[in-house]
């Protein structure tokens, strides 16, 4: 089922390709009906497609045919579904998923590079975990960086409206990944986790930016280190 | 004083040493010869007093020494003269058992008889008065009484036999005829005695046991005339056997008296010593004797059991002589000169080469049968025998590097090539899994020798489909295997189920703990040559070796390839095309099918044909409903399929002649409005149309053909009830055939090359069809013939104008998974113009890598079968080549 | 030339649901297979609609009415309410 070597293999392809794909950063906010385009290979024949395509071929795969959804062995309907969303995902600039353990697909990595913003060229990891409800239940996200964020406190935790009350069943996980992708490019104080970084970018901007900066260069803010990113 | 002391020692001494030497001094031959043993006691006591002084004076080794010496002196000359005496007459520097005649070898062995007596008698006489010394002298010291004997018999053999090589060569040819005689005249006595015994029980048992014992007789006879043909003597002998028909006891005493004289000389022999260095030679005569008794008896003749009788027949006929020479001296053990040693001595000898020619046999019929292998397995089941023969010296002997060897070689060139069915390649390695079974139950062997068998049938295309047709042939005993299959017996479905994915529930509960793990238990265990069976990608490791034993030839079937599902697959294909092709909904037999593969490869993977079957079913019963509420769709049925679930069923579109058209469209309303929202879609191409053409009066004929068959013929019905002259038979073109179908020319012409070849339609003149009507054609030519009588009608240039016009271009049906896969070409077409759009040109490699990296659930195909597809792009315009690249056409 | 179709003229068809949409959005398996739950499509896995033309499988929608206090259509997230078609 999954062959680790290929899985590599293709990330590294992938991560070239990430740079070739000009993928647009949705707004991840409101609930975006990006229903995954199904497979209408046939009529595929926009080079953008194409290169959908083949991020989406860059991970492994069931075996499971559109055709004969039920010829294959069955997962429990999470990973069937959590599948068929890495398969499909359009994974933006910037982001990269890597699983710990192949076979597990329901945990895996995602590291979020923004290329703009006040984040921009800084990396940022989270850990994915997919629940064995999906997709009626939200996948949990935790950011395993330590960042002046907003919405991230500083013990790792998302505030995502779509991780939470706002999550729809039609979402997946590459809307999740906009999602996250969009908070870094713009930050919303009226939701806060960090209540100061909140208070801050709403009261004096440039100050808010200074710390934002100030931390991705591993500096301190109120009494604590930050890692350094850039 | 002393030395007075010393002198008078000396003179005493000598006084006794010519004492010694005058009694001890070697008498003349004949003294020797005629020597009796005198009572032990009286000549001790007379001894006594003068040993006595010699071991004052310590001249007991001195004694010893001459004594020795003298002893080897007389073996040199004279008693090595008089043994070789014996042989004056005969030719030995010619002799050779095959050629010497019968009477020449009676004479040989006669003398060599007389011989050894002599030796013996020499010999006894000299051990007994080493005795003597022994006894009086030496008892208390740390000589050995063995030791003496045995420097005796050196001497004796050094001086007499291998004082040359010569001699020792001679000797040694003796020794080997005498034995090899001897053995022959045993074995055919034994036979003889054993017909004598038969002979008298024949009259009560059938004459069966005759015929076997005659067999055996006579291959003995068979036997030894290979061996000597110019054995006139022998054969008189033999004869005098047959012929003579002496009475029972008679031929038994015989025997005996036979024995007793040469088991006579093995004593001898024995007590010279010289079995050990003939102990080559015997061995050597029955080594040769098994070899050519296995060969002889076992080559060729797979039916029957062989082990147990050849090891009684070298019970009894090997054993038991090899005993009577070895063990000769255990029987007449009333000396008690020897040493009980000496008894155990032999006896370890004699077991020891019972061991060894044991070992032989195994190891001859072994050799013998893997030589024969492949012949075995052709004949399977009838060579069953042969087989648990095997096994048990499979058990004994390390034969399994040999027969791997051996029958991975033998098969490779006897059963992987090209020459061979595929069918008949699967039934070879179905029996050579049986066979090998009983040899070797674990399993390692035809692990072994399987894995060149498995990597040449997954070449072949058609292994699927041999195998897949097989479990669904009755009469198949693979068949049989699925029917009696007994889950409880599998452990892999026993573990699969303890795991908590039952056969029975398709998914598993949300929440479980569903690893990949388990996954790999469904996978039959593939197991590479190492003997701990850790094959690639099987988390059981350990468990392979109970795994090994309970697996089945379906098993091993299955095993050619890595998962079952291109096996699934492959008899999804077979099973719709059986379902859409027959025209009855005959179910059972395919639902027993279905159920039985079930149980064996799990629910889950069977589950489409589950919904195939499903769907027959259900279409059935709607057609009825829907008839029953229409009036008008009497005559109309249709098999409504789930398309996902069938196999990829692709074909042309095309329209319907209007009455058939009117009847869907009438089906599908009414489907629509029992089963809202659901809809038909229309599946031209398949389906199966019975129809009879009715050419001129009574000219019926009979077809079962597609629908856009019988559609493109239907456009040449002509409406007249009545046989008039006056209507000839419609003439269509090309082109309105394909208009009124919805097709293109090229297809309309395709399809109407089954009516030209069933001789319906003729191509009258270029693209225009007309129907053949024989009967309207001859009633014309008549009227012509009548109008102009003159003109000559060439009847039968019509029928070949027929045959000239058809391009026997056959139809390719192609396959389900050849459809399959060229819509997969179709699909990655579109990825290859984007990729050369993108990247402007792309030679040939390139393109292959890229698709391979990123599309490999797609793409599949080698970089051969790209090429040709992207040749196929190129004739179609879509690309074109330039110098080694590919790129977009303008 | 007289052509009579001797017994039924067979044809073959397939079923399809009248969806614009091939995938459920929930499941993402197809409407003409069925959901991740069932074995066996057709009248037992149907599609349902909502009152803003949405479909899901029958099953897939029930579950995320039943899992969640808002009965949102998860597409649109209007209110949901089952399209009542007289069937």
């Amino acid at each position: 089922m999954f062959r680790l070597k290929e899985l590599q293999k293709k990330q590294q392809q992938q991560q070239q390709q990430q740079q070739q794909a000009a993928a647009p950063a949705t707004n991840g906010t409101d609930a975006v009906t990006t229903e995954p385009t199904d497979v209408k290979r046939q009529n595929s024949n926009d080079l953008k497609e194409i290169r959908k395509q083949k991020s989406k071929d860059s991970y492994f795969s069931l075996k499971t045919k559109q055709s004969s959804e039920s010829g294959s062995k069955r997962a429990n309907p999470a990973e069937l579904r959590a599948q068929k969303d890495i398969d499909e995902m359009e994974v933006p600039v910037g982001c990269a998923v890597s699983f710990k353990d192949t076979n597990d697909i329901l945990n895996f990595n995602l590291s979020i590079t923004p290329t703009d913003g006040l984040y921009q060229s800084a990396t940022f990891q989270f850990t994915i975990n997919i629940p064995s409800t999906y997709p009626y239940d939200p996948p949990k996200v935790h950011c395993d960086t330590l960042v002046y964020h907003p919405n991230i406190d500083l013990e790792g935790h998302v505030c995502l409206n779509i991780l939470r009350q706002d999550w729809m069943p039609v979402l997946n996980i590459g809307t999740v990944i906009f999602g996250l992708m969009t908070l870094f490019l713009e930050p919303n104080p009226d939701d806060p986790l960090n209540k100061e970084a909140a208070q801050l970018m709403i009261d004096n901007k440039k100050s808010f930016e200074a710390n934002v900066r100030q931390s991705l260069r591993g500096g301190y803010i109120s009494n604590r280190q930050f890692p350094k990113l850039l | 004083m002393v030395q007075q002391n010393n002198k008078e020692q000396q003179e005493s001494s000598l006084l006794i040493w010519e004492k010694i030497v005058s009694i001890f001094s070697i008498p003349s031959q004949n003294e020797i010869l005629n020597y009796k043993q005198q009572s032990q006691n009286n000549i001790e006591n007379n001894l006594k007093p003068l040993f006595n002084n010699v071991r004052l004076y310590k001249l007991e080794s001195l004694v010893l020494d001459w004594y020795f010496e003298s002893i080897k002196k007389y073996f040199k000359s004279t008693l090595s003269n008089e043994f070789w005496k014996f042989f004056n007459n005969v030719n030995l520097a010619e002799l050779d058992s095959s050629k010497t005649s019968g009477r020449e070898l009676k004479f040989i062995n006669h003398q060599f008889a007389l011989s050894i007596s002599l030796l013996h008698k020499v010999f006894s006489y000299f051990k007994f008065n080493l005795f003597l010394f022994y006894e009086l002298l030496f008892k208390n010291e740390s000589y050995n009484f063995n030791f003496l004997i045995k420097k005796l018999q050196d001497l004796l053999i050094t001086n007499i036999m291998h004082t040359t090589n010569q001699q020792t060569k001679y000797f040694n040819t003796i020794l080997f005829m005498f034995f090899e005689r001897d053995f022959i005249s045993f074995t055919k006595s034994f036979y003889h005695s054993k017909k004598q015994i038969l002979n008298k029980e024949e009259k009560n048992d059938g004459k069966d046991f005759k015929l076997k014992v005659q067999q055996e007789y006579s291959d003995g006879e068979i036997e030894e005339e290979e061996e000597k043909e110019e054995e006139e003597e022998e054969e008189e002998v033999s004869k005098s056997y047959i012929m003579m028909e002496m009475s029972f006891e008679d031929s038994i005493t015989d025997i005996n008296i036979k024995e007793d004289s040469f088991m006579d000389l093995c004593k001898k022999l024995q007590d010279l010593n010289f079995i050990v260095i003939s102990e080559e030679i015997f061995t050597q005569i029955l080594f040769k004797k098994v070899f050519e008794y296995i060969e002889t008896r076992c080559k060729g003749v797979f039916e029957k059991r062989f082990l147990k009788s050849i090891l009684e027949w070298a019970d009894q006929v090997i054993f038991k002589w090899l005993g009577m020479i070895l063990l000769s001296s255990t029987k007449n053990n009333n000396n008690n000169l020897f040493d009980e040693d000496e008894d155990e001595n032999s006896l370890k000898i004699f077991n020891q080469w019972k061991t060894r020619l044991e070992f032989s046999i195994y190891e001859n019929y072994s050799q013998q049968r893997i030589s024969e292998l492949f012949d075995m397995i052709v004949q399977y089941p009838d060579s069953l025998p042969s087989f648990e023969d095997l096994s048990i010296c499979f058990q004994k002997i390390p034969i399994e590097k040999t027969m791997i060897t051996n029958l991975k070689r033998v098969l490779h060139n006897r059963l992987l090539h090209p020459g061979a069915n595929t069918s008949d390649i699967i039934t070879q390695y179905i029996s050579t899994i049986h066979a090998m079974s009983i040899i070797d139950p674990s399993g390692m062997v035809m692990d072994k020798v399987g894995k060149p068998i498995r990597e040449y049938l997954s070449q072949r295309e058609d292994t699927i489909r041999c195998i897949i047709s097989s479990f669904t042939d009755e009469t198949n005993e693979i068949y049989q295997e699925l029917c009696d299959y007994d889950p409880q017996d599998d452990d892999y479905l026993n573990s699969f189920m303890q795991n908590g994915a039952s056969g029975g529930d398709l998914y598993v509960d949300e929440g479980d703990n569903f690893s990949n793990d388990d996954f790999k238990i469904w996978n039959p265990n593939k197991i590479d040559g190492s003997g701990s069976g850790s094959g690639s990608g099987n988390s059981n490791g350990g468990n392979n070796n109970n795994n090994i034993k309970k697996k089945d030839t379906i098993s091993h079937l299955v095993n050619i390839y890595d998962s079952i599902d291109l096996f699934i697959n492959e008899y999804r294909s077979m099973l719709s095309d059986r379902l859409l092709s027959v025209v009855d909904f005959d179910l059972d037999k395919e639902i027993k099918n279905v159920e039985l593969l079930k149980l064996r490869f799990g629910d889950t993977i069977l589950f489409n044909c589950e919904i195939m079957i499903k769907d027959m079913a259900d279409s059935k019963r709607l057609n009825t409903q829907i008839k029953n509420s229409n009036n008008e769709l009497k005559e109309f049925e249709t098999l409504i399929l789930s398309q996902l679930f069938w196999p990829t069923l692709k074909g042309d579109e095309f329209k319907y002649p209007k009455s058939i058209q009117e009847k869907m469209n009438l089906y599908s309303k009414e489907y629509e409005r029992i089963k809202t929202p659901r809809q038909l879609i229309w599946k031209q191409h398949l389906g199966l149309v019975d129809l009879d053409l009715e050419i001129g009066s009574g000219n019926i004929q009979s077809f079962q053909v597609s629908p856009i068959h019988a559609t493109l013929i239907m456009l040449f019905e002509t409406n007249n009830d009545n046989d008039d002259d006056e209507d000839d038979e419609k003439e269509l073109t090309l082109e309105y055939l394909s208009n009124q179908l919805g097709i293109s020319k090229e297809l309309a012409r395709k399809k109407l090359i089954f009516w030209l070849n069933n001789q319906i339609i003729r191509e009258t003149s270029h693209e225009t069809y007309q129907i053949i009507n024989k009967e309207k054609e001859e009633k014309k030519q008549k009227q012509q013939q009548i109008e102009n009588p003159d003109q000559d009608i060439d009847e039968s240039s019509s029928d070949d104008e027929d045959n000239m016009v058809v391009v026997e271009e056959e139809e390719e049906e192609k396959s389900t998974s050849a459809k399959e896969k060229e819509e997969q070409m179709r699909v990655v077409e579109s990825f290859i113009i984007g990729m050369l759009i993108n990247f402007k040109t792309l030679p040939l490699e390139r393109i292959h890598s890229m698709l391979t990296m990123f599309n490999s659930e797609v793409y599949t195909s080698s970089i051969q079968e790209l090429k040709a597809f992207l040749c196929n792009l190129t004739n179609e315009e879509k690309i074109e080549m330039v110098g080694n690249d590919y790129k977009i056409k303008k | 030339m007289k052509v009579t179709i001797k017994s039924l003229w067979n044809t073959v068809s397939a079923w399809h649901w009248d969806v614009n949409e091939e995938c459920c959005g929930i499941c993402r398996m197809a409407f003409d297979g069925c959901c991740v739950d069932c074995k066996i499509p057709g009248d037992d896995c149907p599609p349902v609609w909502g009152v803003c033309n949405h479909a899901f499988h029958m099953h897939c929608i029930l579950k995320w009415l039943n899992a969640n206090e808002l009965q949102q259509c998860p597409m649109c997230r209007s209110e949901w309410r089952f399209k009542s078609d007289e069937k």
